[in-house]
């Protein structure tokens, strides 16, 4: 059993919060392709993981992100409108929101944060703003 | 379900009106392709999977199990649908069996973004 604390410095109301945990090695089978999951990863993100030095913790952390996210607007978002972009022992990761999906989200602002433990990626994902 | 229950008929596969038709054949690759599938990622003996198999409860399945599953749909068949499109038909009707995969899979292969307005 792992534990993880940590505080919000995100600004304005909270409209929703996602969690999401994904096992890693489930992103490193053989013969998988580079992209494996073109529905839900971009190119640019499929070319970062490989470059990344550990596609399978990049592309897991992409998608721990994704189901958070997924969650915490509490209905149906476009995966690859938000791009994400985790090197190894990031916890808080790059990601790039698309125009459409910000305006999805309300011009919500997007708060991701990782944390791993035991071959897990564990993604929250804080949506705030005023609607 | 029974396992005829979600054929389209005989006939080619074609297109109709926006919708592919599927011929008895295809939606039986279809049918072995899902239950492969689950045997394979699961582990567990193929002979043992029914139509009624529940998916989370029984074979701890989850979205990225699904998501692996629609993208050899997607390629095997040349399906263009959107993720948010089939989550959005998804949370209405959910697909908790290996029975209601199937289906969901025939209809995407059918229908494609149009499965949103399927009633399956």
């Amino acid at each position: 059993m792992t534990s993880s604390t940590w505080n919000s410095d995100g600004r304005g109301p909270l409209r929703g919060v996602g969690v999401d945990v994904e096992r890693i090695a489930r992103f490193a089978r053989p013969g998988d392709p580079r992209n494996p999951l073109p529905l839900v990863f971009t190119e640019r993100e499929a070319d970062f993981a490989a470059s990344s030095g550990d596609p399978a913790r990049a592309l897991c952390a992409a998608f721990c992100v994704k189901e958070a996210l997924f969650k915490a607007a509490g209905r149906p978002v476009d995966a690859r409108a938000c791009e994400v972009f985790a090197r190894p022992g990031d916890e808080v990761p790059g990601i790039v929101v698309g125009a459409t999906l910000a305006a999805d989200l309300g011009g919500a602002s997007v708060a991701v944060r990782l944390f791993e433990a035991g071959g897990d990626l564990v993604a929250t994902v804080e949506l705030r703003g005023f609607q | 379900m029974g396992s005829q229950g979600a054929f389209a008929g005989p006939g080619p596969v074609g297109e109709n009106d926006g919708m592919r038709d599927i011929d008895q054949a295809t939606a039986l690759e279809i049918r072995d392709l899902v239950f492969d599938f689950f045997a394979a990622e699961c582990d567990v003996d193929r002979a043992t999977l029914q139509d009624s198999t529940r998916i989370i409860e029984e074979l701890e399945g989850d979205s990225l199990m699904f998501l692996s599953l629609l993208e050899k749909v997607r390629k095997r068949y040349g399906i263009g649908i959107e993720l948010k499109v089939l989550a959005r038909h998804l949370m209405k009707r959910p697909a908790n069996t290996i029975g209601q995969v199937v289906e969901l899979s025939l209809a995407i292969v059918r229908h494609g973004d149009d499965v949103v307005n399927v009633e399956l």
